[in-house]
């Protein structure tokens, strides 16, 4: 189950051209662009009026 | 490394700007990479790669905070309102890797019942990430200690049509102006004891990092003033 999502999570933030050293969020554009803390999401969830998607995909190392 | 073709999940990728999406993830068993951000080497994790593993690891916090009840599936997705405030959610314990495809299908549904559920004029990634991606850039210069990054960055936040990012980045500044003002008493103070290499070295750092703002620009008063003296005397 966990090694599903774990294809999820890389099938959707798959970068490579991160690697190349390109502006992160230009890179990003064509992946799931995940908030960096609980807060940020939040503040910017509340800024656009929308929801929040918390995915849960492991409890333990 | 899987090679993102395997799933089909344009639909979910495309949707998923519609939302603000959190991966609560314990554990970094996976690893990371070290990759080059704006011209500065970091370190990102290998499965969520515009996170570190500290920011998944932190956020597995906060899911847990949600799944009190002792017993639930993993993985579970919590949708919430803006504010934070949990909707409904949805377990994955029949995922199998056949069936990703069924349960992408199934977010993507439940993505937009939230949506739908979430009443008011809704306002796109690009907008907010004008005013928004500079607020963070420079919230992380500040607590990586680069304060002119930090204070450039804030000052472009400022700018835009989220008062709430307004008031943040005002915020930010109004904590760099306390301590550049702070290091510039400190420099004050040892000029007064003649103690110039410690004045010096607090008025340098000010005029450099801290230039933006008024504090910087007295500093770069007091620098100048105090090689002049320290030139005079070696004559």
């Amino acid at each position: 189950m966990q090694k599903a999502l774990a294809l999820l999570a890389v099938a959707t933030t798959m970068c490579s051209a991160q690697e190349s050293g390109e502006a992160p969020r230009e890179a990003e554009r064509s992946h799931i662009l995940w908030a960096t803390s609980w807060e940020a999401a939040v503040r910017e969830a509340s800024a656009r009026n929308v929801p929040l998607m918390l995915m849960v995909v492991s409890n333990t190392g | 490394m899987v090679e993102s073709s395997i799933i089909p999940n344009d639909e979910l990728i495309e949707a998923s700007a519609g939302v603000v999406a959190v991966a609560s993830v314990a554990g970094r068993e996976h690893g990371s990479l070290e990759t080059v951000v704006n011209g500065r080497r970091v370190s990102r994790c290998k499965v969520y790669r515009n996170l570190t593993c500290d920011d998944h690891e932190r956020a597995s916090a906060v899911g847990l905070k949600f799944l009190t009840s002792g017993f639930f599936e993993i993985p579970t997705v919590i949708w919430c309102d803006p504010a934070g405030k949990e909707m409904f959610r949805r377990g994955g314990s029949d995922v199998r890797e056949g069936s990703l495809k069924v349960y992408c299908k199934q977010i993507i549904k439940d993505l937009h019942r939230a949506v739908e559920a979430t009443p008011g004029q809704q306002r796109s990634r690009a907008e907010y990430e004008v005013q928004g991606l500079p607020l963070e850039e420079g919230e992380a210069a500040m607590t990586e200690r680069r304060w002119k990054v930090a204070v450039d960055k804030l000052t472009q936040a400022k700018h835009g049509p989220f008062a709430t990012l307004t008031k943040a980045a005002e915020e930010k500044l109004d904590q760099i102006r306390r301590i550049g003002d702070r290091l510039l008493q400190e420099a004050q103070a040892y000029l007064e004891v003649s103690e110039e290499e410690n004045a010096r070295e607090r008025l340098q750092l000010l005029s450099g990092e801290f230039i933006a703002l008024d504090c910087g620009k007295k500093a770069a008063d007091l620098l100048k003033a105090l090689d002049e003296k320290q030139a005079k005397k070696k004559e």
